[in-house]
């Protein structure tokens, strides 16, 4: 089987060195401007030279998310910005508007251009016209399922990358304005307040159907496709596309491991189902809200939506990040409360998970506790495993 | 500035004489938004009776085509030029392709929802299509500067319900067979849905090809539309769907009836919430300006 590349997502530079760490082939991220995260964005220019420089030391490249839709007033400097992307030696750029996708192919031609899913791309033909343009790379639409993927593929026309993992829209990318409409926030450029996993009445012929305790909901599930991953490869997807910029560096650890570890054992023929359950519990650890496998073997029914309001969780089994590493103890940043007795694992991208039980802590005086409970506060902890500065730590699945 | 006619239904053409307006027949096999027309022949016969009323109609095909089905695709197409329409609105640039292969030589216009939103994107399409429809979510200054950088050569829409979004999904029935309620809601125009703190109904269309959400106001530029005229703007589109077939054909001639305020016509149609889309209403705020 060709290679296949894992792509990962990143919000700041730690994470994308976590990303590229745990066996990302190649991050995106989203700078400061015409991205669609760029609100939330730790992305200066600087940091994405440093991420480039980081990923091209590993033979790993980095894409950068220039992908709002925007209205006339949203482009001044963007012709400077792509220019400024390309002598920093980002790979590719990643975009939703036909315009920015031509002028980056004028300004600054040594970095690939890769269509958005929010162009919502399902076919062939269609893809020939982008190709005319210069697109160098096409994010299918996630409306598709594997035999039209492979279809498409068949066809021979553009390298095809598919969303494997991730939050979905439950509404073709880039054609919802329900947030624009409820919020004033355009989710073209950056603002979608996710108004469709919000609660509504659902009325027939003015009459109230739903009961009061499930409320109508378009919320989807996210995305899960470790079931289809050795399906794309012979097939011959491009890339392997994980969602979330928005995720911690616990999450997009957890994620790119799993799915890494899985690629490998695929090319490798040791793809068993053992190896597959041990995966799916391991995205678990990560996962706080249900997942299905989007579109991908079946047009979604209700199981694809989030109709109970609880279904949603949070993953309390993250414990910390570790800082440091002093004799036999590790310094770790907390994030939930442990007690002495606590069975963990350290999750690191350079050995398998490690376990261990705390028999001693300390506050950063030295003080003796018993229990560790203050998030963000820093507690050495006894370790006797190989934990170094980088990797995380977490309660041990019992 | 042109007015451009979207119905499903013959009885409302009847209002409109052939050489006042432009009409737009929705094809139902690689569409979305056509509740009433279910199959090809429904589709034709519609046509061809308003070709007996005079009109040459435009055909849109406005939806996401799969590839597998793009044979039949390129098949119906051979069949739709022989009705030898005025032209095509499309959202999908395989339809272009196919039609140029074709040979077809009547008007093309770009019609995707939402994406086009400034001048650079609407240049370059320029150089493929003959005008395009521009998105819903501009403020009418953002329209008229695009309309005035490209005279006669962008489409707005007039008058209907501004579509908020399509889903592939079948929400509706998806959500009813969660709930165990044993209704068929597919293609019926009256279902709303409402959030939890707002007033509004947004109408709901479920169809086979998916579902669409509606802003709950009728656009309705009755202040606006001779400015975007005089912007050069080509044509306005007005489309009746989710509208009863009287108050459509009277909120459209009050529309162009200078002697009748927005203030009267809001009277005269209350059961009809009029609104103007986002002409006045910037979208871009962040999580803290946003509402
Ligand atoms: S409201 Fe939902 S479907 Fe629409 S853009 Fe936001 S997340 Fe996507």
């Amino acid at each position: 089987m060709a290679f296949i590349e894992l792509l990962a997502p990143a919000g700041d530079l730690a994470r994308a060195k976590v990303a590229l760490d745990f066996g990302a082939d190649a991050v995106y991220i989203g700078g400061k401007r015409f991205s669609l995260r760029y609100r939330a964005s730790n992305f200066e220019v600087s940091d994405i030279a440093e991420a480039v420089e980081y990923a091209h030391a590993r033979g790993k490249r980095i894409f950068v998310t220039v992908n709002m839709i925007p209205h006339q007033g949203d482009l001044p400097g963007l012709k400077e910005y792509l220019l400024e992307l390309q002598s920093i030696g980002v790979d590719a750029v990643i975009v939703a508007s036909l315009g920015i996708a031509s002028l980056a192919k004028q300004v600054a031609p040594k970095m690939e251009v890769h269509l958005s899913t929010q162009l919502s791309i399902t076919n062939s033909e269609s893809m020939r016209f982008y190709k005319e343009l210069g697109v160098d790379r096409i994010v299918l639409a996630r409306e598709l399922n594997l035999d039209t993927i492979e279809q498409i593929i068949d066809q021979n026309v553009l390298p095809v990358e598919v969303f494997i993992h991730g939050g979905m829209c439950v509404n073709y990318s880039g054609r919802c304005t329900l947030s624009n409409e409820m919020t004033l926030r355009d989710a073209n450029r950056g603002g979608c307040a996710q108004s469709c996993r919000w609660s509504y009445d659902l009325h027939i012929a003015g009459e109230k159907v739903n009961p009061s305790d499930v409320p109508f909901s378009m919320g989807s599930k996210d995305l899960m496709a470790l079931g289809s991953i050795e399906a794309m490869m012979k097939m011959g997807v491009y890339s392997l596309k994980i969602e979330g910029r928005m995720k911690s560096a616990y999450y997009i650890g957890v994620i790119v491991r799993a799915y890494r570890q899985w690629i490998d054992a695929i090319h490798a023929g040791l793809n068993t189902p053992v190896l597959y359950n041990a995966i799916i519990n391991e995205l678990k650890q990560a996962e706080s809200r249900p997942t299905f496998d989007g579109f991908l073997t079946s047009m979604p029914d209700q199981n694809g939506h989030l109709y109970h309001p609880k279904e949603e969780g949070v993953v309390q089994n993250f414990v910390g990040n570790v800082l440091e590493q002093k004799d036999d103890r590790i310094l770790v940043e907390m994030r939930n409360l442990v007690s002495i007795g606590q069975a963990l694992e350290c999750f690191s991208y350079h050995q398998d998970p490690q376990a261990f039980t705390i028999t001693a802590m300390w506050d950063e005086e030295g003080q003796v506790l018993e229990v560790a409970n203050k998030p963000m506060s820093k507690v050495w902890i006894q370790c006797d495993v190989d934990a170094r500065a980088g990797d995380f730590l977490r309660k041990k699945n019992t | 500035m042109i007015k451009i006619y979207h119905t499903e239904r013959i009885e409302v053409l009847r209002n409109f004489k052939p050489n006042e307006i432009e009409l737009v027949l929705t094809e139902p096999c690689f569409s979305y938004r056509h509740p009433l027309l279910q199959s090809k022949e429904a589709f034709i016969n519609l046509y061809t009776e308003a070709k007996h009323l005079g009109f040459k109609p435009y055909v849109q095909v406005n939806g996401y085509v799969e590839e597998q089905e793009l044979v039949d695709l390129k098949a119906w197409l051979t069949q739709l030029i022989k009705l030898d329409p005025k032209g095509f609105y499309f959202n999908d640039f395989a339809v272009q392709r196919f039609l140029k292969q074709l040979g077809y030589v009547g008007e093309l216009v770009y019609a995707p929802e939402t994406i086009l939103t400034n001048a650079m994107d609407i240049e370059l399409i320029l150089t493929q299509v003959d005008r395009v429809y521009l998105s819903k979510e501009l403020t009418l200054e953002e329209m008229m500067d695009l309309c005035k950088l490209f005279p006669n050569k962008i489409e707005a829409f007039g008058l209907g319900y501004p579509l908020m979004s399509f889903s592939r999904r079948p929400l509706v029935r998806s959500y009813l067979a969660e709930i165990g309620h044993e209704t068929d809601v597919l293609n019926r125009l009256d279902l709303t849905i409402k959030e939890a703190k707002r007033t509004q109904h947004f109408p709901i269309l479920e169809e086979k090809e998916g579902t669409s959400i509606f802003i709950d106001a009728i656009h309705y530029p009755k202040v606006e539309l001779p400015l975007l005229n005089e912007a050069l703007c080509y044509g306005v589109h007005l489309d009746d769907l989710l509208i009863k077939e009287d108050s459509f054909i009277s909120l459209n001639q009050a529309l162009f009836d200078e002697a009748r305020s927005l203030e009267m016509i809001r009277l005269e149609h209350s059961d009809y919430k009029l609104g103007q889309a986002y002409y006045y209403r910037k979208t871009n705020m962040s999580k803290e300006e946003g509402q």
